[in-house]
């Protein structure tokens, strides 16, 4: 089982934040985590809108994996 | 009398969920372009062989090179939407290279993204460039504006950004193209000087957009026919040669990828169809033998999903 995201939070209360706010950074241990995340969130997007996604980066400091995910 | 640095000397766009300015992230240069475009009013009457360029119109374009590559989706989507955006460029403060300082040179003003270049070389840190040019007026800043500091962005190793590429123009590529050196979007904006008679505010151009294109380019090794089996998982030199004769648009995506060899397909940034116009082999003798090739987008890209 992949190790949960730092927000610790499960996909649903992510794409709250998202919806709330437009955009969202999302924090993770490795790639995979951040897609399988992703890809929870792509099954619940509101109708009319899709998810526009960024590019993985690397803190160089600690390592995280963070994916910035935008609702428009 | 002191100097500024280029650290000192930034860009900054408006982020309107913010309500606030933000400087343009990770940035490794910034260019600012001023042009007095001029008409030659010297006639008969006048003496000599002097011209006499009278500015008839003023333009004025940005640009800026940075190391975050993280929201190139949200600027595909806002290339794509014609989006203006609001910028300024200013003295920031040595403490956190940010703060704004309220120089008599900032200006702000508004413009397209009319060239964006996102390149993702393998193990070396991805780069975007991008031009941004104004319509309308620059305006001296008397009301200091509302900032916000950019938290510490994050890189990209270009190798974790792959080209996926497909064999016609109905299915999902699921092939990467393989053993890939460089990939590189370029986007371009068509803007048209939209300025008449009717317009207010001086001689400042006004531009209009008028259209879309993009490319894809892409180098590669050629490997050996030995390597490649019947078990084709990947885009080699020899199907990128049967897609080129064909002559017919092929699907795309540009995804995000993990795993082995970096070869599994995470999160799709930008997807679509291409028609390849370009593909040229180098041998040199006992070099590594490289091709490269320019996939031209055919119709609207599709960004995220």
């Amino acid at each position: 089982m992949s190790k949960k995201t730092t927000t610790e939070a499960p996909a649903y209360r992510t794409l709250d934040e998202l919806k709330e706010k437009g955009t969202i950074t999302l924090i993770g241990d490795t790639r995979e985590d951040l897609f399988a995340e992703v890809s929870q969130m792509k099954e619940n997007v509101p109708e009319g809108k899709h998810l526009v996604i960024g590019i993985v980066g690397r803190d160089k400091e600690n390592g995280k994996f963070s994916l910035q995910v935008n609702l428009v | 009398m002191a100097t500024l640095k280029g650290q000192n000397f930034r860009v900054l766009l408006y982020d309107s969920t913010a309500a606030a300015y933000k400087v343009v992230g990770m940035a490794s240069n910034a260019t600012i372009n001023l042009v007095g475009n001029t008409d030659d009013a010297a006639t008969k009457d006048d003496v000599g062989g002097a011209s006499k360029p009278e500015i008839t119109s003023k333009s004025w374009s940005v640009s800026v090179d940075s190391l975050n590559v993280a929201d190139t989706g949200l600027l595909l989507a806002a290339i794509k939407a014609y989006q203006k955006f609001k910028l300024m460029w200013d003295e920031t403060d040595v403490a956190d290279n940010q703060s704004i300082e309220g120089a008599a040179f900032a200006r702000e003003g508004y413009a397209f993204i009319n060239d964006a270049t996102f390149s993702f070389e393998d193990r070396a840190n991805s780069v975007k460039s991008l031009q941004l040019t104004g319509t309308g007026a620059l305006s001296k800043i008397t009301t200091t504006p509302t900032t916000e500091t950019v938290a510490p962005g994050t890189y990209t190793k270009g190798q974790f950004v792959r080209l996926f590429l497909g064999s016609n123009n109905t299915d999902t590529p699921t092939k990467v193209l393989a053993a890939a050196k460089n990939l590189q979007i370029h986007v371009s904006l068509s803007l048209e000087d939209a300025t008449t008679k009717d317009t207010d505010g001086g001689d400042w151009q006004v531009q209009e957009p008028t259209g879309l294109s993009y490319d894809i380019s892409t180098n590669a090794l050629v490997r050996s026919a030995d390597v490649i089996t019947s078990a084709v998982t990947a885009q080699d030199f020899a199907s990128i040669e049967d897609i080129y004769e064909a002559s017919l648009p092929v699907k795309f995506q540009v995804a995000n990828v993990s795993g082995a060899n970096q070869r599994t397909k995470g999160a799709v940034i930008m997807s679509g169809s291409v028609v390849i116009t370009s593909l040229s082999v180098n041998s040199g003798n006992r070099a590594t033998v490289t091709y490269d090739t320019t996939l031209n987008g055919y119709g609207e890209y599709t960004v995220g999903s």
